[in-house]
């Protein structure tokens, strides 16, 4: 080791690079491992600079094999500077820090600035203005495909650093290990340099820290990866990472370090293991296809043993050798990236004929083979189980096998090598197929040609065995070497399969089955006017193409269900920050986070739950714990947000245990404000919900967090865009409790359907309190206009839809019509219409870009008779018609 | 048709090469006019509109399009031409229109659709002055049809998407004021 080593590696490399060519995969891998190589030595020597820009040379090879760009040339060209760089630092022992390296391998402040600043102090606000943007070689749809990912991973981050906090295990540090690591071989692959580097500090870090104690960093690098990302998606130049630690050079002294222990866990192994988590399949989808790719390398090497000079053998059993070693390394299990390297290695000089394919050879392969299965069904075994995984010891044998026939030495009838074939002599033995002087002759014959030959085929020749038998025994061998592997092929088909979609077509299936239930209508009618005598065939078909229908229906609906977990996580989250933001202690539970909403409804919810969570916490709960304390309640404020079935709905609710809302507190507030005046009679229910009113704040000082009275003029108008509403319940001095009424999908919608004329109109449900038809006597009237409707102690405005929607000129006299008292936020109007058609699900449509503000319309839905009926807009119809004083004005 | 054609100007030739290609030409009463082949999606006859409550008056309403809902924009009442009752030759035409990235469908309403014919640089003219208080802009370029001429519609300036959005929110108070009085 030390210099000479380095030195040496360095001219190899600097002959290699220039005879490099760009299409020539393994000689490309082959670089690869002499990049790495150098890196690992310069570890042992304390050039930091200098080791990390050949790390990126590595992944600048690696980016090369997998995906050939387009200008080739540029790499080649950065290789080739970064070998002068090498060649000044290592052969002329000139001060790293003067030389420079090519920019594409050393982020900037990296590059320029190697001096390292105090690892501990943490300049959260010191965020510079250097911007950095993606290289624009990457496939833009390979980076999409990425970015779409990655809100799930800072999710599952976030939520490892959050269940640290309570309980700092190993599990918690691996598990945000793992996520690091893919996260920055993919975004190193990208081009995302920033966050790869981020990721790798951060990565070391953790090897001495505890995610606890990392826990506020993480939780901002969390923050600024979900911005890069989001940026990156908007094509937005991208920040710089915000906290030092992980962006500027004053890690990479403790990275150094934690690379040395690094190693030596390494070589001492994991003897701990790890819990396998697996949300998005990758590894399932690894295993799956390592063996796939093991039972055709076998095929190849049988194919080889016939005939040794077949280099398309050769060459399909190195790609599969290849690929399980690129992705297992991705994964870390660093078991079978080992030996899928070293066995790559061996195939790869005897594929450049610097060594010849014997018998010895051809064993080691399929032993190499076989324990890669048996190592990968390990794995599966741990990720079906949830047992961790523990690195398997058994390959230290084979691999130094496979480094001795790398460097030459054939091997012999020594150590596990020697074992296989005496066994097979054994198995023989048994059969009565040979006798023991034969076995061990021949074992004396392969001894003494230095295993040119199998023991089989000495067996065969040399001793007359029948070759029928010893290739029997070699078959039964080899299955009950692998005894693990072919069981485990079964146990990864039952691994949970997940196509992922795009949401566009998914959009396009349900229109289309839409469409299917409405000509299934059709056709249905049109059987019923058949004539019914000779129909029977004719109904047992419609009716089992019903059925078919309704389920396609069902199962499209519940496509694009998701459970709200994930914004209940972030809510916790977010509740964290605040209480330590206003310094109370919050006991911040959540519960039904498997609840299933539509998609478009659980990314909408997210909005209104942070601005109702920081309300809980800011205003609901007490600011001091006496005050808590007198009221006998605990010193932690408790807040709960729940989430659960409700009938055809969801409800969310949060609800904490603090003082409550203050009647007429919020009523005078109110008046003050100019939002209501003192003649109003108002109820309970509407007084609290007029904390809901654009500009209305309890706050007597606007803080950081709440107070502008903005947040819940935002939640009223999110949560009714997803048509839901909110019920607020309340008890001074107890808590607040409030209730989110959603409904289960933006898709479907329970509607009465009314008739305006020759129009159909849609009203949801959810508003409809009651239907009637009025007499003269609840009716009375202002200027002949203004009408009144009285139901029970209120007197309810008239909106009479079909001049309201301009389909007639005049208003219909409400004693012939129907009358639908809807309600909105505790008031309530009466809509009169031509006639009620009936209740029935209505799937939602927009009307498009261009209708997006069409005034009093929600949205439109298809008709049983595939026209068009529209959805009315409640709230349009309330603001219209509950304060025409405040409409004149604002008009 | 397919002559080749003589290079006219260079000027010229450059403004109106990219109008060259396959166009869709339909009438509003006696003029002709014509749309570039790729923006349409398909050509579908004329069936019950529903009228959407305050929108701009040229928006006939909305139609259900294989489950999808799709504004329907009349031409005639876009261009200030006078209004006549649909008949059996009215259809309506589904363009795709450019709109944030994404191409939304929406049809135009129009008297009857006629065929469609490739215009080379030779059969191409600019715009005409009409004079003022005529909208030249809508229109990309004139084309020469043996005898008749055929205006080129630019629909991505007529059906553009944030003008027809800002026009019906400044249109709707004033309507509904209206309405409810």
């Amino acid at each position: 080791m030390g210099a000479d080593t380095i030195q040496a590696l360095v001219q190899t490399l600097s002959r290699d690079v220039k005879a490099m060519e760009t299409d020539d995969v393994q000689f490309l891998a082959n670089l690869h491992g002499q990049f790495e190589q150098l890196s690992d030595q310069l570890a042992t020597v304390s050039l930091d600079r200098t080791r990390h820009a050949t790390q990126a040379a590595c992944e600048l090879l690696e980016s090369l094999i997998l995906e050939p760009p387009d200008d080739a040339q540029h790499a080649v060209n950065t290789l080739q500077e970064l070998i002068d760089a090498l060649d000044g630092v290592i052969c002329r022992d000139v001060d790293e820090a003067q030389i420079t390296f090519p920019e594409a391998l050393l982020p900037d402040d990296l590059a320029s600035e190697p001096e390292p600043a105090p690892a501990d102090i943490e300049d959260t606000t010191d965020t510079p203005d250097v911007m950095w943007t993606l290289p624009s070689t990457v496939d833009q749809e390979v980076i999409d495909e990425f970015l779409a990912r990655q809100p799930g991973i800072l999710e599952e981050m976030e939520s490892v650093i959050l269940q640290a906090d309570q309980s700092d295990d190993r599990a918690a540090i691996d598990q945000m290990k793992r996520l690091l690591h893919t996260l920055k071989g993919e975004s190193s692959l990208l081009g995302f340099t920033a966050v790869a580097e981020a990721c790798h500090l951060a990565e070391d870090q953790l090897l001495t820290a505890s995610v606890k104690e990392l826990g506020e960093s993480l939780l901002e690098m969390k923050d600024w990866l979900a911005v890069t990302f989001d940026r990156c998606a908007q094509g937005e130049t991208l920040p710089a990472c915000p906290v030092s630690r992980f962006r500027s050079p004053d890690g990479v002294k403790t990275a150094e370090q934690n690379r040395i222990t690094r190693q030596s866990e390494v070589t001492g192994s994991d003897t701990e293991g790890r819990i396998l988590n697996d949300p998005d399949g990758l590894i399932a989808d690894f295993a799956q296809e390592a063996n796939d790719h093991l039972d055709n390398a076998e095929d190849q090497l049988l194919a080889l043993e016939a005939e040794p000079t077949n280099s398309e053998a050769i060459n399909s059993v190195f790609r599969a050798f290849h690929t399980i070693k690129g992705v297992a390394g991705f994964l870390e299990f660093n078991d079978i990236q080992t030996l899928a390297h070293q066995a790559e290695t061996l195939l790869d000089r005897i594929r450049k004929n610097t060594l010849e394919l014997s018998s010895g050879l051809m064993d080691l392969f399929f032993d190499s083979s076989d324990q890669l299965k048996k190592l990968i069904a390990n794995v599966q075994q741990c990720l079906k189980t949830g047992e961790p995984l523990c690195e398997d010891q058994q390959i230290q044998g084979l691999c130094d096998r496979l480094i001795a026939a790398i460097d030459g030495k054939v091997p012999t009838n020594n150590d596990s090598a020697g074992q296989t074939r005496s066994k097979l002599g054994d198995a023989l033995v048994e059969k009565g197929a040979a006798t023991d002087q034969q076995v061990s002759a021949s074992l004396t014959t392969q001894a003494d040609e230095r295993g040119e030959r199998r023991i089989g085929e000495i067996l065969s020749n040399d001793q007359g065995v029948a070759a029928q038998s010893v290739g029997q025994a070699l078959r039964e061998q080899r299955q009950a070497d692998a005894p693990a592997a072919t069981p485990s092929s079964g146990t990864a088909r039952q691994i949970k399969d997940i196509v992922k979609v795009d949401a566009e077509r998914l959009d396009r299936m349900v229109d289309t089955i839409g469409e299917l239930v409405i000509a299934e209508t059709m056709v249905a009618q049109v059987v019923e006017r058949l004539d019914a005598e000779n129909t029977m065939d004719e109904h047992r078909v419609m009716n089992q193409l019903g059925k078919i229908t309704r389920e396609l229906q069902e199962m499209a609906t519940s496509l694009r269900m998701v459970p709200v977990r994930s914004v209940f996580q972030r809510m916790a989250r977010l509740a964290r920050d605040v209480a330590k933001k206003v310094d109370k202690p919050i006991n911040f539970q959540i519960s039904g986070e498997e609840t299933e909403l539509d998609k478009a409804v659980v990314d909408q919810i997210a909005d209104p739950l942070i601005h109702l969570v920081r309300n809980a916490i800011d205003h609901g709960i007490e600011s001091s714990t006496e005050d808590r304390v007198q009221a006998g309640k605990d010193e932690a404020g408790q807040v709960h947000l729940r989430a659960r079935y409700q009938g055809g709905n969801v409800q969310i609710e949060i609800e904490d245990d603090g003082r409550g809302m203050n009647r007429d507190a919020i009523l005078s507030k109110a008046m003050e404000r100019g939002i209501v005046t003192a003649d109003q009679t108002l109820t309970d229910e509407q007084i609290y919900h007029l904390i809901f009113e654009p500009g209305f704040s309890m706050a007597q000082q606007v803080s950081e967090i709440s107070g502008r009275g903005v947040g819940m003029d935002v939640v009223r108008r999110n949560v009714e865009a997803m048509r839901g509403k909110i019920e607020i319940s309340t008890r001074a001095g107890q808590g607040t409790r409030l209730i989110i009424h959603l409904p289960l999908t933006m898709a479907i919608m329970e509607g009465m359907v009314l008739r305006v004329h020759h129009r159909r109109y849609i009203v949801p449900t959810l508003n409809i309190v009651r239907m009637f038809c009025p007499k003269q006597d609840d009716l009375s009237a202002a200027f002949d206009r203004y009408q009144c409707l009285t139901h029970g102690e209120d007197l309810l405005p008239i909106c009479d839809l079909g001049t309201w929607l301009g389909v007639t000129d005049k208003p219909r006299d409400p004693t012939e019509s129907v009358v639908v008292v809807v309600e909105r936020d505790g008031a309530l109007a009466a809509l009169v219409a031509d006639e009620l058609i009936g209740q029935q699900q209505v799937v939602i449509k927009t009307l498009g870009a261009t209708m997006r503000h069409a005034p009093g319309v929600a949205g439109g839905s298809i008709m049983p008779d595939g026209q068009v009926g529209l959805i009315l807009d409640i709230e349009a119809v309330f603001r219209q018609h509950t304060m025409p004083k405040q409409e004149d004005r604002a008009a | 048709m397919s002559q080749t054609a003589e290079q006219p100007s260079a000027e010229t030739n450059e403004n109106l090469e990219v109008l060259t290609g396959k166009y869709l030409t339909f009438n509003l009463g006696e003029e002709e006019y014509a749309v570039g082949i790729l923006k349409v999606r398909e050509i579908i006859g004329v069936m019950d509109i529903t009228p959407v409550p305050r929108v701009p008056q040229y928006i006939r309403g909305v139609i259900n399009l294989r489950g999808k809902i799709i504004p329907v924009v009349a031409l005639r009442s876009r261009f200030a031409m006078e209004q006549i009752e649909d008949t059996e030759l009215t259809c309506i035409i589904v363009l795709e229109l450019p709109f944030n990235g994404q191409n939304i469908p929406m049809g135009i309403l129009v008297d009857s659709v006629q065929e469609v014919f490739e215009l080379d640089l030779e059969h191409l003219a600019d715009t005409p002055a009409f004079g003022a208080g005529i909208n030249a802009e809508y229109l990309l370029g004139v084309g020469r049809l043996e005898q008749r001429v055929v205006m080129l519609l630019d629909v991505d300036r007529i059906l553009n998407v944030e003008e027809l959005n800002a026009v019906s929110q400044s249109v709707s108070p004033e309507q509904s004021s209206g309405g409810q009085a």
